[in-house]
């Protein structure tokens, strides 16, 4: 895939290294010149000094050919054109913006932007929930529709869970344990698969759930 | 004519004076208080002070209906913005925005804003002007 992002934000630098190494194609634009000159070291060609919201910037960074434009700089209105532009004049399949000020949702959503992701919004939701669920269960982010959720659940030292495996804890329908971070490796788990103290695990679970799979997990 | 104008810059403050000159109505909009200033002629202007982005704050401003708004802070994405959220407002009014930035312009007149261009427009002058022409 092609992917544009617009802004050398912490997020839109990350997100390029991210990108690069999952073997994409990126071009990444920010109209600061110490910026990108400090980052053309490592990214060389991938950093474009111009501005994201011009017509000529992006063409030259052929937006005729993106599979996805994402507007991530810290500013609304900003990122409000880069999507607009690039849908209207590119053509672009699939427009991405980071919006700050939650009031602005509407709009980005009006006009047709694809996703947007509002870090307000989900620094809220996980401080909201934090506090809710205690300390084992961390919840990473909502699924759409708003009553599952992504979680990670850490294995505490004494847990009841250690040395089970997974096909023998009865889980019930509506919690998936999707992946264990374990040893700096990530298991796709199966049935047979043994907890072990420490190890990360990643589950979607119905919000219902969320006190069960907390039980399920809790240290001594 | 009521006449809603956005921004109180070098040409929000001079729109300010000339509709209110020619007897119309007029509110304008401007975050910075201290922009007032500049405008000269200001019998019966309304002053509201409030960010243009803030969609309560918009609402606001057309509590009385507008006839026109005119969208003129410095900065082309924020009147984009703002012009924008007014349409969705209110679909009907008349809203012209003023954009530097001419590869914009197409793009945002296709969807219903009228623009006016001040780079063009000096281009046109230019382009008529004795010697050049």
């Amino acid at each position: 895939m092609y992917i544009i992002i617009v802004g050398a934000s912490k997020a839109g630098i990350n997100l390029t290294k991210t990108l690069l190494s999952g073997g994409h194609e990126v071009t990444l634009i920010d109209q600061d010149k110490a910026k990108v000159t400090a980052l053309a070291e490592t990214l060389n060609e991938t950093v474009l000094l111009g501005n994201g919201a011009s017509a000529p910037v992006l063409k030259f960074a052929g937006a005729n050919r993106a599979d996805v434009v994402a507007a991530l700089t810290g500013d609304d209105a900003t990122n409000l054109v880069v999507c607009q532009l690039t849908k209207l004049m590119f053509m672009t399949p699939r427009t991405i913006s980071r919006v700050s000020d939650p009031a602005n949702e509407e709009i980005f959503q009006s006009i047709g932007v694809d996703a947007t992701i509002n870090s307000t919004r989900i620094l809220n939701y996980l401080i909201e929930e934090q506090v809710q669920a205690g300390d084992v269960v961390v919840p990473l982010f909502p699924l759409k529709g708003g009553d599952v959720e992504l979680v990670q659940v850490d294995v505490p030292k004494g847990s009841a869970i250690v040395g089970n495996k997974i096909k023998d804890l009865g889980l019930p329908e509506g919690i998936i344990i999707v992946s264990i971070y374990r040893e700096e490796k990530t298991i796709i788990p199966k049935g047979e698969t043994v907890f072990q103290q420490n190890d990360e695990v990643i589950a979607i679970v119905k919000k219902e759930h969320i006190d069960k799979i907390q039980q399920m997990f809790k240290g001594a | 004519m009521r006449v809603v104008i956005i921004g109180s810059g070098r040409l929000g403050s001079r729109l300010v004076s000339v509709f209110s000159k020619r007897g119309d109505s007029v509110l304008v909009l401007e975050q910075n208080e201290s922009k007032f200033m500049y405008i000269e002629d200001r019998e019966g202007v309304e002053f509201l002070v409030g960010d243009s982005t803030d969609e309560t704050i918009i609402r606001q401003a057309l509590k009385k209906p507008a006839d026109v708004v005119l969208v003129a802070t410095g900065n082309d994405y924020t009147n984009i913005m703002i012009a924008q959220k007014i349409k969705i407002i209110d679909k009907t009014i008349k809203v012209i925005m003023r954009l530097f930035d001419i590869n914009l312009v197409a793009v945002y007149m296709e969807l219903g804003i009228e623009v006016v261009c001040p780079t063009s427009l000096t281009i046109d002058a230019l382009l008529k002007m004795p010697g050049i022409a």
